[in-house]
């Protein structure tokens, strides 16, 4: 599998957050999920994968290049879709493409009229006057219009309604298939991911947690029930975000770390992504 | 780098060009002062005012846009100092169609501006720019325009204690060595312009280096 991305050893220090140490790939022809709670890192580290933001340490490869010497051919192949809206809001839709496609060589005005019939986007309204599905829906267009071979989405489905929400994820699916393109896409709605991503990266206080496989990672970890008379069977064991009640109490288990057979007496289930990602964050506040 | 420039001249606020009458009011005292260094500062102010206006407080903002595109950071820095020769070439056509009209209509004693005019304004204009700019990329745009806005009103208010002085009966030593250094001015106006021109360029040249460093060592976590 050909990676598109290589980031190593990638570390950061930003107004007292600190992304440590950053290592992982981002492969050709799949989703791949970028997941963490909000303020984990997941800005800041597409942010870095970006070049808006200067890497303290390490080094990261887009298309084998590096950002200081091709920066301007790297992000000819790459389409952002941003997490908020930063195109010139008092210029209509048609104006904002009329000042930004010039930069793209590969710029396909067909298509970018494509998507905003397929968007429902009328050319001439003002940025402003977009409502949030709207705007994410033209960044997308614009995004999209110059046929990247890269694309990375910062939070796009947040503060979506379910429909829009649906309607990326599909549009997400539909520019996979040709396998040539990679989608990059930071979410805290794991969801989102559940239904499309190929491969997990779950980011946590600036550290990678997890990375791999969709299956792998859900795979990987044990949600366990017990009783509040069964907490007892868990004492030494390393487990991850325990939450206690009068009646009972529940787990997480990372079965890569953790023998599994310690628990046969405990009720076990497949965890969410969300469950996953709330044991975690938990552990790390306990 | 055009694409940059054409930028900038696409996003300008049609506000701004409005707004530029207000400079016109200040420094000719109302239409009434047809001094040619009023002109001159005139001239070198508005295109400074339009320069700056391309770089609001959504500048920090529009760095995140601007930066996501296929262009270098040297690149923006570039653009943003090649883009003040089409502000001032803008603003050059604005103050002579003034002046122009103040000279035919008014009725006081007025000139058309001079090329040697001309060029100290075009040095003091990027002298402002070189001030502002680095200032900008550090510290942002409401700090670097709040400090430079500093420097016309300081133009002004020295010509004016430069006017009283030339007026005070008791200061005839200060006035007669002020006459000699405007005469000495006015003879070698080229001389004059060309090493005003010649600083002005340095300056430029280092605010250019400066404003590339900083540039390039910003992050862009506009939130």
């Amino acid at each position: 599998m050909e990676n598109v991305v290589e980031v190593r050893r990638l570390t950061k220090q930003l107004n007292g957050f600190v992304l440590n140490d950053l290592n992982f790939d981002i492969k050709k022809g799949f989703i791949t999920g970028f997941i963490g709670p909000n303020g984990a890192g997941k800005s800041t580290t597409i942010r870095c994968i970006m070049d808006l933001i200067r890497q303290d340490q390490g080094d990261i490869r887009i298309f084998d290049r590096s950002h200081s010497e091709h920066t301007a051919k790297i992000k000819q192949r790459i389409g952002f879709v941003y997490d908020e809206n930063y195109y010139y809001e008092d210029s209509s839709i048609e104006k904002n493409k009329r000042i930004l496609s010039p930069f793209y060589k590969n710029w396909d005005d067909e298509l970018f009229y494509y998507y905003l019939k397929k968007f429902h986007l009328p050319a001439t309204k003002l940025v402003k006057h977009l409502s949030k599905g709207m705007r994410m829906k033209f960044s997308l267009a614009m995004a999209l219009a110059h046929h990247p071979e890269f694309i990375i989405m910062d939070e796009p489905t947040a503060g979506l309604d379910p429909i829009v929400r649906r309607e990326l994820l599909d549009l997400m699916q539909e520019l996979i298939q040709d396998e040539e393109k990679a989608i990059f896409f930071s979410t805290h709605i794991t969801t989102d991911l559940e239904r499309i991503a190929d491969f997990i990266i779950f980011i946590h206080d600036g550290r990678i947690i997890f990375q791999g496989e969709m299956d792998e990672f859900t795979e990987r970890y044990v949600l366990v029930k017990g009783t509040a008379d069964q907490r007892s069977l868990l004492n030494g064991l390393p487990v991850i975000g325990l939450r206690e009640t009068d009646v009972g109490f529940e787990c997480l288990v990372d079965s890569v770390k953790t023998s599994l057979s310690h628990f046969h007496a405990l009720l076990m289930e497949k965890p969410t992504l969300e469950d996953i990602m709330y044991y975690t964050v938990r552990s790390g506040s306990q | 780098m055009n694409l940059l420039i054409r930028k900038d001249l696409y996003t300008q606020r049609v506000s701004t060009y409005f707004l530029t009458i207000l400079w016109f009011i200040i420094f000719t005292n109302f239409f009434t002062d047809g001094q040619p260094i009023r002109h001159v500062i005139l001239l070198a102010v508005v295109a400074y005012f339009i320069a700056i206006s391309s770089n609001t407080k959504s500048f920090e903002k529009e760095s995140v846009l601007i930066n996501s595109l296929p262009v270098t950071r040297k690149q923006v820095v570039l653009a943003k100092y090649a883009a003040g020769l089409i502000w001032f070439v803008l603003s050059a056509v604005a103050v002579l169609i003034y002046i122009f009209l103040f000279e035919t209509f008014a009725p006081f004693p007025a000139r058309m501006m001079s090329i040697t005019e001309l060029l100290i304004a075009l040095g003091s204009f990027f002298l402002l720019i070189s001030i502002y700019y680095p200032l900008q990329f550090k510290a942002g745009y409401v700090l670097a325009s709040t400090l430079t806005v500093m420097i016309p009103v300081l133009a002004m208010m020295s010509l004016t204690i430069i006017k009283n002085i030339l007026e005070n009966p008791r200061m005839t030593s200060t006035h007669e060595w002020m006459m000699h250094i405007a005469q000495l001015l006015t003879t070698n106006q080229w001389t004059f312009a060309f090493l005003f021109l010649l600083a002005s360029a340095l300056v430029t040249w280092l605010s250019i280096q400066l404003s590339i460093r900083i540039y390039g060592n910003s992050d862009f976590d506009h939130a």
